[in-house]
């Protein structure tokens, strides 16, 4: 059972919200954040391993290349351009599609390996810890998110949470595809509502439940829930704002470690969680 | 002698486009016939990313010499360089105005500026 937790924008507490569930539990934890992968930095995961992440770059040879241009203009990522009988290539504009490699009517394009990230996993408390870090300047993370995913893959019996990198891009839809049930955590703002709608947008399209966590809560008016209203969009949880789990945030600590008040609140949380997906294979058989 | 300027418009009175690779249409001035024409640039402002990869490699193939533009990603101008073909920073006003400006050698060498398309 795969649940991806979500949110429209960074900093509106999706990895505090994974980290803490996952640690509840006997359970795996993803982090997908590939650009800013932080929730290691809570787990502190132990006996590391790690492999590297590469995609496919073509390398030309230019004793071959008789300059007929097919790559270039077969390229629509634009990647590619022949300046005074030469083939240029831009690395980070590639997307390795491997087309102008296999066109080349002079087989003057190979393929080389470069690494764009790395995957790494350990353990910590009952949690399987996964991470991926894309190196900075790369134009895409999906290879490093495709790679954890398919590193988690054999966890068929335990629960996977998956920290989503922020936003509505086609790096989180990788995330929601491979999802049972999806976790959108906002803040209750208008600009909280707007960035909730993005992503129920995005959820909507790949028909997958979902309800919503509304983080840091203060006792004042609430446009998440008339946004939820109208949607029919189910709130699991208020968690309202609390300087003491500031604190606790900012020393990369786990809650549901230090705080019997928040052991309770996100096991009340979990329990809502799994009530929703039971449900929803109830009705679907 | 081939001048390309990024235009928003089909004339000599149009502003210069704040866009190099997404720029619909640029004006090419022939110094030496003294001959203006205009260049389509769909096929790059309307492609996926790259755009001003391919928008220089159009200018290459056109046997442009200088551009003049506002801005242009890094990117562009490695094929520009490439291809030795300068760019120079373009002046508030017409396209007509830049021209001039650029005939009595009153512009300042293009510096280079990351990419603002990201994809
Ligand atoms: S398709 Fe092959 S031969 Fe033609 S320009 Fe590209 S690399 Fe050269
Ligand atoms: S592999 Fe694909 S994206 Fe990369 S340069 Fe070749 S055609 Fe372009």
């Amino acid at each position: 059972m795969k649940i991806a937790v979500l949110s429209g924008k960074g900093g509106t507490g999706k990895t505090f919200i994974t980290v803490n569930l996952a640690t509840l539990i006997k359970s795996v934890y993803v982090d997908c954040d590939v650009e800013e992968p932080n929730g290691h930095l809570y787990f502190k995961p132990e006996n590391i391993k790690e492999e590297i992440v590469t995609v496919k770059i073509p390398v030309v040879d230019n004793t071959k290349c008789d300059g007929c241009r097919k790559c270039v203009d077969f390229c629509k990522f634009n990647a590619l351009a022949y300046i005074y009988n030469r083939l240029i290539i831009f690395e980070e504009i590639c997307h390795s599609c491997g087309g102008c490699s296999t066109i080349c009517p002079k087989e003057a394009l190979t393929e080389k390996d470069k690494k764009i990230g790395d995957v790494k996993w350990g353990n910590r408390f009952n949690t399987k810890v996964y991470s991926g870090f894309l190196n900075i300047g790369e134009e895409t993370g999906i290879p490093v998110i495709e790679k954890l995913l398919k590193k988690v893959e054999k966890y068929k019996t335990e629960l996977v949470f998956i920290d989503c990198p922020p936003g509505s891009a086609c790096s989180v839809m990788e995330c929601v595809k491979t999802a049972d049930y999806c976790i959108l955590v906002t803040e209750p703002t208008i600009f909280g509502v707007h960035n909730l709608n993005m992503v129920y947008n995005l959820v909507k399209v790949f028909n997958k439940n979902m309800g919503v966590v509304v983080n840091k809560c203060i006792e004042e008016f609430n446009p998440v829930e008339k946004f939820c209203k109208i949607n029919e969009l189910k709130i699991l949880m208020k968690i309202a704002y609390d300087e003491k789990l500031a604190e606790i945030n900012s020393r990369s600590n786990i809650a549901v470690l230090e705080s019997e008040k928040y052991r309770y609140i996100f096991k009340k949380l979990f329990d809502l969680v799994l009530k929703e997906i039971n449900n929803e294979t109830i009705t679907y058989t | 002698m081939i001048i390309a300027i990024p235009v928003v418009e089909k004339t000599m009175e149009s502003s210069v486009n704040p866009s190099f690779g997404r720029s619909p249409y640029f004006l090419l001035y022939d110094v030496k016939k003294k001959k203006v024409s205009y260049l389509n640039n769909d096929t790059a402002s309307k492609s996926h990313g790259g755009a001003g990869i391919r928008t220089a490699q159009i200018l290459v193939d056109h046997n442009v010499t200088d551009i003049i533009a506002p801005r242009c990603g890094e990117n562009a101008l490695e094929v520009l360089r490439a291809a030795n073909i300068r760019a120079y920073q373009s002046i508030a006003g017409t396209t007509n105005e830049n021209i001039e400006a650029f005939l009595s050698d009153k512009l300042l060498d293009l510096e280079v500026q990351p990419s603002l398309h990201k994809d």
